[in-house]
């Protein structure tokens, strides 16, 4: 069965997408088995904080993973390293930056940790290797900002 | 909370020519915009608040005053909105970010900006190890040099070893080490002594502890010998945080029972305790403040029987 659902991203756009997709989202998913009490056929959800392009992107995400087995929830202390990285994956993330960050915001914002610790972890690997000096210039568009605050 | 700007009446009388009724309306525009504008930056200046615990940037942007134009705050107002900087990510993402970066790397980090430096701090558990190589000698064995067992082979052997390829650590750079953590400001979380004579660098300890005290939530001495317990409660003292403590090697070998009976019930906060080489057959636990976590390994007890 396939129940689809509509969710609404910040610029008004609507997307049509499968809930079992738009499940891996722990935000989505708390809402539709809480606030709908599970009978979520053709609902409409909006999500302010996302815009179209970083939702389409989340989306495509969800939709190459969705068979991915859920992950086992820890307590949070340990911090799961993320070593293997899928090819996809790392195709997926080959980004702009305001397009990584905003899909980090993203995941942050639709509790998806899967999704969280790939970019995060990449975000990680533009730092690292790098001197002050190059992560200043890498990370921001504009350097005046950063030097107010060294 | 912001000042409203004057009006830019000048530029505007200039640019029109039609009559005074033409310029009034057009202030009367610009006002309106303009005030519509900063009521919508003062309610998202709030909301990013909510939702980050910092977006120094974003709000050092909102106090330049708006162009009154209404081309340009618009195409800026779209860009600021669209463009996801690093500046916009909240906290927790940040240290998210930073656990996953390896030693050097975050030193970088913690270089970049005053923001990030904080948040390299509160992201890691920095840890020190104060260590002198030159005391291998002086210490264990000296008890009962006649174990002269394939295990004591060896580690003479291995500590030979790296004294020919030159990995022995000297005196200096332990001074070097104590020097930097009497000047630091970094936090340290994890201070571990090995091979340091308590008692010679006496004052020296007092003071590192003093500096660091507050922020240190697990202490390991390895291979010590404390002769005084009255010292080594001193520095206790100065770590009301501290929540795991570690006795390793650490002669005389009765440590663990005066540590039972006298630093236990004093320093309630202790959760875990590791002792690893002691003597007493049995250890008295009690006390207001019982440990969670007990570790003992006792290895070797027939080695470490010298009185017989």
């Amino acid at each position: 069965m396939s129940n689809m659902i509509y969710l609404q991203s910040s610029d008004g756009d609507i997307f049509e997408t499968d809930a079992q997709i738009a499940k891996c989202s722990g935000t989505i998913r708390f809402m539709l088995e809480d606030c709908y009490m599970g009978e979520y056929e053709g609902v409409l959800i909006p999500l302010p904080n996302v815009n179209s392009a970083i939702l389409r992107k989340v989306l495509k995400w969800a939709d190459h993973h969705k068979d991915d087995p859920v992950p086992i929830e820890d307590d949070g202390h340990s911090v799961k390293q993320v070593s293997v990285f899928s090819s996809w994956d790392a195709e997926f993330l080959e980004v702009d930056q305001g397009t990584l960050f905003g899909l980090v915001q993203a995941a942050n914002y639709l509790d998806i940790q899967g999704l969280l610790d790939v970019t995060c972890k990449t975000v990680a690997n533009k730092i690292s290797g790098k001197t002050a000096d190059d992560i200043r210039n890498t990370l921001t568009t504009n350097q005046n900002k950063f030097q107010d605050f060294i | 909370m912001y000042e409203m700007p004057p009006v830019p009446t000048q530029s505007r009388i200039k640019s029109t020519t039609d009559g005074e009724k033409r310029v009034e309306e057009l202030i009367e525009h610009t006002t309106t915009q303009l005030r519509e504008q900063f009521s919508r930056l003062e309610g998202e200046d709030t909301l990013e608040h909510e939702n980050s615990n910092f977006n120094l940037f974003r709000s050092l942007d909102v106090d330049q005053p708006p162009t009154t134009s209404k081309e340009c705050t618009s195409s800026t107002d779209n860009e600021m909105s669209e463009m996801t900087t690093i500046d916009n990510l909240p906290c927790e993402m940040l240290i998210k970010i930073c656990r996953m970066l390896d030693k050097k790397s975050l030193k970088n980090a913690a270089l970049t900006c005053k923001l990030w430096n904080e948040i390299t701090e509160s992201a890691c558990r920095w840890s020190v190890c104060l260590k002198d190589w030159d005391r291998n000698q002086v210490n264990f064995r000296k008890n009962n040099p006649w174990t002269f067992t394939w295990n004591n082979l060896m580690k003479s052997a291995y500590q030979w070893l790296m004294w020919l390829i030159g990995w022995r650590r000297n005196d200096v750079e332990v001074q070097e080490r104590i020097e930097f953590m009497l000047t630091t400001n970094r936090k340290f979380c994890d201070i571990t002594l090995d091979r340091l004579s308590l008692e010679e660098y006496e004052d020296i300890f007092v003071n590192i502890f003093r500096r660091h005290g507050w922020n240190v939530s697990k202490l390991a001495l390895k291979n010590i010998t404390l002769r005084d317990m009255d010292l080594f409660i001193e520095i206790l003292k100065c770590l009301p945080n501290l929540k795991e403590l570690i006795l390793q090697r650490v002669e005389p070998l009765s440590v663990a029972a005066s540590t039972a009976r006298r630093v236990l019930p004093v320093f309630t906060k202790i959760q875990t305790l590791k002792w690893c080489r002691f003597e007493d057959r049995y250890i008295v636990l009690d006390g207001a403040g019982r440990p969670t976590d007990v570790y003992i390994l006792y290895l070797k007890l027939r080695e470490y029987n010298p009185m017989g």
